[in-house]
Formats: structure tokens, C-alpha cells, sequence
């Protein structure tokens, strides 16, 4: 790839590629398969496997306001209006296999990891059944524990065992671990440079508005193995970087406050979102959505347990150490909630979480309620009044604080 | 508990008693934490048989009908409805004398429930099970023995005393024989339709999660008898399957016999699901033998398969039992059923099977909608195939 181009245009060319190259496979008569976002991509990027994944496109769907119609098409099949919304779209996708915002070829397998949420088990169930199509499940349980017990770790090796020699079937390919091993360092590399990218974030003043995080997310969920991803990453470090030491920023206006935004996006109202907080100078500098990717290991035993140590697979005081972290890096002033009512996994202990977060850093917070993808289930009134109320305590607080 | 309740009664009488212990539970349990140590387990599905092998009694938590207000503190309130009620229970001490609570990690929900009932109920001990996906796999199995033996070292603290393989050799033979009986006498309630009304097979069910099972096997055992004895009923009424987490309620159960539905069969997870797999355990590794009863599970929105059996199980089981129709139950909120619903509605429609969605609230005991409901239903039922002759 070019070197002359901007992070923004390899962005775009790769993500472009990223679907074009499923589409060739399709045609070439070469399996493609759906995965869930967290799912071990390592184990895929060995044997060359073209895969894509339905949350990045129903994400895609929701961000460019086409998720109703499909919502609509995915209750009428029967599908209940409390159930995810991601995988409602993707649902009425595998019916209707059409939509204006974001094709993608159908599946001839499915590769789904749990670590996130049981739901993608039962989504991708469907799809196995309608389409009768294999599907593997890298189960990763619940950790109840603060660490995860050794009980876990043996299961997941036993399971990458039986993992490699079905990806072998499907691809053709014998499990070469040079590869694999190579395939790791791009993915380190890649998550170093994200690392470096959060970093920057943290910076005060932010080079950037937090939530332009998000474009490059779909590229870490669907392509961090692959060294065009890390150069990728690795130059919006670098210009994110360059930027803190000219002393500028892309951000419009004065950062008067930092928050950490916990939750996944609202997509259908992103613009909507950043837009009112930017009206009034708050920053997003923290967020456990974008931090995920982040993962960084050693060795393959550490490989597989970053993918249980993840937001919805952690228990409760752990996934308050990580906020505080988070909040504590990013040098925020507030942390403002969406209460996501597609994501009951998140939303399970999410209050308690957040009264703890907000106890321990003393620090205000405030809820609002939307979806991930369903724009239904968000007021723009709602949301604004709650983040006008965590702007006066975060003012209040800049003011006695002579900031 | 012989003495206490009319054991020796009439049918009715026998039904009286267990419709009590349905509706008045806390009472049945406090009586019996008198002599056991007793073990709250969630729904759906927790390894009772290790449980009562230490002991200790396994009473099963399936919801309260209660108002929620303090669980709104930890939950949304689009959150499972009976985890919200069974935690609202625990902080309003409703299960103050349970020694702890065990939690199966079968949804997301359920993963969840734990980490706040720890702390909202912190005087009942949370001990955790994460059942695993790849439950067909040998090493899906050993993850499962080893969250099985977590639980066991935890409750030999409890029970104060040392688990051990025929203790659970025997407990599972009592708890296979219950289940071989259950499904006995729900064959033989159909022939006396009459007598064993919806409402009425769901507390025979219903039972079982909280008394004794020695005890409930005695009643068990009492129906079947009674019921053999007498002569069997020609019911007129329309035949149905009720499919779903459970049917706790009694504005549904009553609409069903005063529309003239019979509940033929149930593919219910309070109810027949649990009696639909026996654990086939082995003397050379009882504990581990015992682990592919979770294997062996089918039919189930919390039992992952791409092979949906559920959709063939029921078509066959409409068949089977000559049913009119199936109804949906839906639980609040319960989004693996939630998933399974459109593959089993074009299912029904594929094989011209009437069927009906309905949402129902535990405990509601009047809800003029779903009697509409029912009665329409009836209606469509009678003009397509009119009444049974038996």
C-alpha cells in the first residue's frame, strides 16, 4: 500500500478490501465464513481464511440509518423486539441478502466465540440451522473469579485443538505454526499501535475527538492480524502523535471536560451524540468499547486468556478495576452510561458498576437509555438533558476547581 | 412430612395439598429447614442430584410474584422477570433460610444475576456453575466436571460432609426413578383430562421444585395409582402443547380449561423438560458419567445445538398426541426462547399446525387479554378441526 496515504484513506481502502476479497472468494468458489467480533482471529488468519462479521456490518446498517426497516423485516420472521438488535439486522440480512448500506457474501460457516455475549450463540444457531451450515463454537465461560481459573485456560487449549483440525477441514490447509507464531506478532503489532492511538487520546488537550476512534474499530475487529492493519494503525499513531507535538487537534472547540463513555455506541446517533457533547466541549478519552482491542500477549496461553478477559466475561470487581483504569488514564471528569437495550449482558450489573466507578473516583456520572443499533429505543431529549446534567456538576466542579 | 398433609386422601385432596405447597412455599421450606440444610437453584437447570447427594435439599427457583422495587437498584427493567423477582425476593429475605444460592450461567442474564446478588444479598452465599457450549465434546465435559467439583468442595462446607460416589449413585437412581414416574402419570393424566385440568398438571410439575423428593415421588406414585384405577374420560376439549420456559400462571391455566383446552403434552422448562433426561452414571466414574447428562439434554432454548431437535420433537409430539394446536408461552424477557420462536412458528405454519403466541406473567391470576386470546384461539381450533372423540 501507498505510504503517502493518510491512516483515513488506508482505512477506507482496507476495509474495502476486506469485503471485495470475500466477495472474490465467494466467487472463486472458496468458503467464507461469519465470525463473532472477539472470536480468536488468529486461528483464522493462519489458514487464510475469508471471513466477515455480521456485527461490523450491522453496525455499518445501524450508523447509516437503514437498521429500522431491517428490524421491522426481522419482527415480522418472528423476532421479538428484546433480543439484540445487531442480530436482528443480521437475521432479516440472512432472509431479505440485500440491504443499500453494507453487502456482504452469505455464509458457508460460522465461527462463534461467547466471550462477549450467549446471545451470538443463539444468533448464530439460527443462521446454522437455516443455512445448514457448520458451525464451531469456541465456548469461553463466565469468569466469576477475578482471575480466570486454570479449569478455563485448559478448556479453551483443548478447544483450539479441536478448532485447528476443523479450520483445516474447511480451508484445505494444514495448521502451520510458524505462521501462526507470525500471525501473533502482526496482531501484537497491531494492538501496540492501538495502544499507542488510546494514548494519544489521553492526551490533554486530545488530539482528536474520542468518538473518530470508532471509524478505525471495524478494521480491529476484522483485520488486526494482518500487517497492512497494523501500518494502518500505526500511522494514525503516528499523525495522532504528530499532532500532540505541533499542539493541535481535530477536535472542534475547547475541551472543557473529559469523559469516559461506557457502553457500546449508539450507532444509529452517533453524529447526534458527538455532536451535543462537542456543543459543549466534553471529550470521550476513556472508553472500555475501544480499549478491547488492545490485546497484547506473550505467549499463546496469554493469547487465549485476553479473549476471556474482555468487558461482558469479566466479573464485577473486575470490571470496575478496569474502569477505574480507564478513567484514571484518560484523566477524566465524568463518565456518562448508555444503558443499551439490546446488550443485557452489559446492562446485567452495569448500575452496581457504575455506583462503584463513581464511589471510587468520586466522580459524577449519568445514565441514558438507547441501542446499539435499534433507533427506537433512544430520545434525543433524554439523552441531552442527562449529559446537560453531568456538564453543570462537571462545570461546577472545573470552577471550584479554578480549572 | 407423612401426617402433615393428606397423604392418604382422595385425588382432589392429594391435588389440594400440592396446589398448597405450590402457592405457599416459603412455608414448606421453613418447615423443612428445620431438619436440612436447604440450597436455592435457579432456574433452569442445576445438578440437584449432587446436591441432594451432600444432604442438603435443592429447592428451585423459578420467580416470585412480587412487586419489584429494590431489585431496580442492580437491574434494567427490560431484565429476565424472574431473576428480577428472585432477587427482589432475596433482598426482601424471602429466602432467609436457604444456606446459599446456586447459579447456572445458562444466558446472559443469568451470568449477570450473580455478580449483583452478591452483593444485594450478601447474606446467602452465591456459588456460580458455568455450564459449557461444546457440551457434546469429551472436553466440554471435563470443564464441566471441574465447575461440578467447585461446587461440591462448597458445599461440603455446607452440608459438613464429604461427597461421595455412591451417595450420588443413589441420588441420581431417585431422582431418574422420579423423573421415569413423571413422565407416567403426564401420559396417564391424559385420559383423565377431567380430572387433571391445566392448572392442575402444573402443580403436580410445579411441586418437584420444591419438595422433598421422597415425598413428591410418594404422591407421584399416589396419582398414578388413583389414576389407573380409574375408569379412563373422553374429554371433548381441543388438544394442546403449551412450549416454553413455564406456564406459571393462573389467568393462562384457568382461560385453557374454561375455553376447553386440554394440555396434552408440555415442552415446558419448568416442567416436562426436566424429566426428560436421565443420568446414566457408571461406577467407575460416577461424578464424570454424571457430567453427559447435560449432554444428553435435547429439545432446549438453553442447550445449544445447530441441530434445533426442538422443531422436529415437537412436530413429532404434535403428531403423536393428536394435538389441535401448540401454544407459545413466552416469558418476560427470556431471549433464548426469544430466538427459537420464528424457526418453530414457520415450523408449525409449514405443517399447518394452528398455534398461538402468548407473553404471560407469573403468579397474574386474572388477564382478560389472554383469555381473549385463548378464546380465539378455540375459536380457530374448533372451525378447522372441531372437537375430539376419544
Amino acid at each position: 500500500m501507498n505510504e503517502g496515504l493518510s491512516s483515513k484513506e488506508m482505512l477506507n481502502i482496507l476495509l474495502d478490501k476486506h469485503y471485495s476479497d470475500a466477495y472474490k472468494a465467494k466467487e472463486e468458489g472458496r468458503p467464507v465464513g461469519w465470525v463473532s467480533s472477539n472470536f480468536p482471529q488468529e486461528f483464522i488468519e493462519v489458514f487464510d481464511l475469508d471471513v466477515v462479521y455480521p456485527e461490523n456490518q450491522t453496525a455499518a446498517i445501524a450508523a447509516k440509518h437503514e437498521s429500522e426497516e431491517m428490524l421491522n423485516y426481522a419482527e415480522g420472521l418472528g423476532y421479538s423486539n428484546d433480543i439484540c438488535a445487531y442480530a436482528r439486522t443480521s437475521l432479516a440480512y440472512t432472509v431479505k441478502k440485500d440491504c443499500e448500506s453494507l453487502n456482504m457474501p452469505m455464509p458457508d460457516f460460522l465461527l462463534c466465540c461467547n466471550n462477549i455475549c450467549h446471545q451470538l450463540v443463539k444468533w448464530f444457531e439460527n443462521i446454522s440451522y437455516e443455512f445448514q451450515i457448520p458451525l464451531i463454537i469456541f465456548d469461553i465461560p463466565f469468569n466469576n473469579e477475578y482471575e480466570i481459573t486454570e479449569s478455563r485456560l485448559k478448556y479453551m487449549k483443548e478447544q483450539s485443538r479441536y478448532l485447528i483440525e476443523q479450520l483445516e477441514e474447511i480451508s484445505g490447509k494444514k495448521f502451520d505454526e510458524e505462521k501462526f507464531k507470525e500471525v501473533m506478532r502482526v496482531s501484537n503489532e497491531t494492538a501496540r499501535n492501538w495502544r499507542r492511538v488510546e494514548r494519544c487520546t489521553q492526551n490533554d488537550p486530545s488530539p482528536v475527538n474520542g468518538f473518530f476512534l470508532f471509524n478505525y474499530m471495524a478494521l480491529m475487529v476484522c483485520s488486526r492480524g494482518k500487517e497492512d492493519t497494523a501500518r494502518c494503525i500505526g500511522k494514525y499513531a503516528d499523525e495522532l502523535e504528530e499532532m500532540i507535538r505541533k499542539g493541535e487537534s481535530s477536535y472542534k472547540g475547547e475541551q472543557k471536560h473529559r469523559i469516559m463513555m461506557e457502553g457500546i455506541a449508539c450507532w444509529p446517533y452517533l453524529r447526534h451524540n458527538s455532536k451535543y457533547l462537542s456543543s459543549h466541549g466534553v471529550n470521550m478519552t476513556g472508553s472500555i468499547y475501544t480499549q478491547t482491542w488492545g490485546r497484547m500477549y506473550d505467549t499463546f496461553d496469554e493469547m487465549l486468556l485476553s479473549y476471556s478477559n474482555v468487558p461482558d466475561c469479566i466479573n464485577l470487581e473486575r470490571a470496575v478495576d478496569r474502569r477505574v483504569n480507564i478513567v484514571r488514564d484518560g484523566k477524566c471528569d465524568g463518565i456518562l452510561v448508555h444503558m443499551n437495550r439490546s446488550c443485557k449482558i452489559w446492562d446485567g450489573f452495569l448500575l452496581e458498576m457504575v455506583r462503584r466507578i463513581s464511589d471510587e473516583l468520586q466522580l459524577p456520572s449519568a445514565i441514558f437509555e438507547g441501542d446499539q443499533a435499534d433507533p427506537r429505543c433512544f430520545s434525543e431529549a433524554q439523552f441531552e438533558t442527562r449529559v446537560d446534567g453531568l456538564v453543570e456538576i462537571m462545570s461546577e466542579r472545573r470552577a471550584s476547581d479554578g480549572r | 412430612m407423612e401426617g402433615k398433609y393428606n397423604m392418604n386422601g382422595n385425588l382432589l385432596d392429594l391435588i389440594e395439598d400440592l396446589k398448597h405447597i405450590c402457592e405457599n412455599p416459603e412455608e414448606y421450606i421453613e418447615d423443612m429447614a428445620k431438619d436440612k440444610k436447604i440450597i436455592g437453584c435457579f432456574l433452569e437447570y442445576t445438578p440437584i442430584e449432587i446436591i441432594h447427594s451432600l444432604g442438603l435439599h435443592p429447592y428451585c427457583l423459578w420467580g416470585e410474584d412480587i412487586d419489584i422495587v429494590d431489585s431496580g437498584k442492580y437491574l434494567p427493567p427490560f431484565y429476565c422477570y424472574p431473576l428480577q423477582s428472585i432477587l427482589e425476593g432475596g433482598i426482601k429475605g424471602r429466602y432467609d433460610n436457604l444456606e446459599a444460592v446456586v447459579i447456572p450461567a445458562l444466558c446472559d442474564s443469568l451470568k449477570a444475576i450473580g455478580q449483583n446478588w452478591k452483593v444485594a444479598v450478601e447474606n446467602i452465599e452465591f456459588i456460580p456453575i458455568v455450564y459449557p457450549q461444546n457440551r457434546k465434546m469429551e472436553f466440554g465435559l471435563r470443564f464441566l466436571e471441574s465447575e461440578y467439583r467447585d461446587l461440591i468442595k462448597r458445599l461440603e462446607k455446607i452440608s459438613g460432609r464429604e461427597f461421595n460416589d455412591a451417595d450420588l449413585m443413589e441420588s441420581t437412581q431417585i431422582y431418574n426413578r422420579r423423573s421415569l414416574l413423571m413422565n407416567k402419570l403426564m401420559n396417564l393424566c391424559e385420559d383423565h383430562m377431567d380430572l387433571i385440568t391445566p392448572e392442575r398438571r402444573h402443580y403436580i410439575n410445579k411441586s418437584a421444585h420444591i419438595m422433598d423428593i421422597s415425598d413428591h415421588i410418594k404422591y407421584i406414585e399416589m396419582f398414578i395409582k388413583g389414576l389407573e384405577d380409574l375408569p379412563k374420560s373422553k374429554s371433548l376439549n381441543n388438544r394442546v402443547i403449551l412450549t416454553g420456559i413455564m406456564a406459571d400462571s393462573p389467568a393462562l391455566l384457568t382461560a385453557l380449561e374454561k375455553n376447553g383446552l386440554d394440555v396434552a403434552a408440555d415442552d415446558l422448562a419448568q416442567e416436562s423438560r426436566q424429566f426428560r433426561t436421565t443420568a446414566h452414571i457408571n461406577t467407575e466414574d460416577p461424578l464424570k458419567s454424571y457430567c453427559a447428562k447435560w449432554a444428553d439434554m435435547y429439545g432446549c432454548s438453553l442447550a445449544y445445538s445447530d441441530k434445533k431437535e426442538r422443531v422436529s420433537m415437537l412436530l413429532e409430539l404434535a403428531k403423536e398426541k393428536n394435538i389441535d394446536g401448540i401454544i407459545y408461552v413466552n416469558t418476560s424477557f427470556c431471549d433464548p426462547e426469544e430466538y427459537d420462536y420464528p424457526i418453530l412458528r414457520k415450523a408449525f405454519n409449514d405443517n399447518n399446525i394452528p398455534h398461538l403466541f402468548l407473553q404471560v406473567s407469573q403468579g397474574e391470576e386474572v388477564n382478560e387479554q389472554i383469555n381473549t386470546r385463548i378464546q380465539g384461539f378455540k375459536e380457530i381450533l374448533t372451525h378447522k378441526g372441531g372437537s375430539h372423540e376419544n
